[in-house]
């Protein structure tokens, strides 16, 4: 099973792909705090999920593997909070970049177990769905607000 | 021994040479920094507590407790002192980033020489030495990214 792990990442990685082409979308129209809070999330969990696959299938690399997923972190949380300003880039990067570097301990500890590597898959689409929706919730609030007011004219 | 002791003793002057160079920039622009800017420095402290952590890790590894001590009082003040430049409200996050990014370097530094403590197969002494190497170098990196960062979005405020 373990043979197959790469498929995996690669599945993760077009998951945050596909929710960083609909943020770039839309980014003209959501606010300060949703980019943040989605350069936090999606930083911060591609890096655990990336250190917890790495160190899965390379025990040996260990420096190597925390190299590469603290890149991985701070790429993407740069890259989500670059959508709105340079201090929502400042927050994602340090994120990512902190997450990036705790990962591989903790996929150390986890001794290869499966549970584990289910229990943080699920965690991470959960909250890229949690990412699109609450984006989707504030566009359309958003357009309740500029819509125009309702005419008297009974 | 010596050789590694001075070694690391550089990388700590140039990692506190960084900071001083990143606060003498920041103090200048004082007026400018508004309160939505506090997580930024607050984020800059956490990695510059933890690079520091990291390194006095690698320069003393006998007294765990001095280090722990050392590390968390040195975050709390970069942090603290990064933060208030911004606003009083700022010292406190600042001061929180700076000891939870102090006491994260100080593990990051533990397992780094010792593998077998997060059950990883323990490495070679050779090449312990190099992975310390290996990890000082890239926590120069890291430092000089934000940096750049801030140097770059600071011509902006």
């Amino acid at each position: 099973m373990f043979k197959y792990l790469g498929f995996l990442l690669y599945a993760n990685m077009l998951a945050v792909g596909i929710a960083y082409i609909y943020l770039l979308k839309i980014r003209r129209r959501i606010g300060f705090h949703t980019v943040m809070n989605s350069a936090t999330i999606t930083g911060g969990f591609l890096a655990v999920v990336t250190g917890v696959i790495l160190i899965y299938q390379f025990p040996l690399h260990y420096v190597l593997v925390t190299i590469v997923t603290t890149v991985v972190g701070m790429g993407a949380g740069a890259l989500f909070g670059g959508l709105f300003d340079f201090k929502t880039l400042i927050t994602g990067y340090t994120n990512g970049l902190m997450m990036g570097l705790m990962s591989p301990m903790i996929g150390a500890v986890a001794k290869n177990s499966t549970l584990f590597l289910l229990f943080i898959e699920v965690l991470f689409i959960f909250s890229i769905f949690l990412v699109i929706c609450s984006s989707r919730k504030e566009l359309y609030a958003e357009d309740d607000n500029d819509s125009p007011e309702p005419s008297y004219d009974k | 021994m010596l050789k590694m002791i001075m070694i690391h003793l550089s990388l700590l002057m140039i990692n506190s040479l960084i900071g001083v160079v990143l606060y003498r920039f920041l103090n200048k622009k004082r007026e400018k920094l508004t309160q939505s800017r506090r997580m930024a420095m607050g984020s800059l402290a956490s990695i510059l507590s933890l690079n520091s952590g990291m390194n006095i890790y690698f320069l003393l590894p006998e007294n765990v407790s001095v280090i722990y001590v050392l590390t968390v009082v040195i975050g709390g003040l970069i942090g603290a002192i990064y933060g208030s430049l911004v606003t009083p409200k700022a010292r406190l996050s600042g001061f929180y980033h700076g000891v939870i990014g102090g006491i994260m370097g100080t593990m990051l530094g533990a397992v780094i020489q010792n593998p077998s403590l997060c059950s990883l197969p323990s490495a070679h002494p050779n090449t312990i030495d190099e992975n310390i190497m290996l990890f000082s170098t890239f926590g120069i990196f890291l430092m000089i990214t934000p940096a750049l960062l801030l140097f770059e979005g600071g011509k902006k405020l």
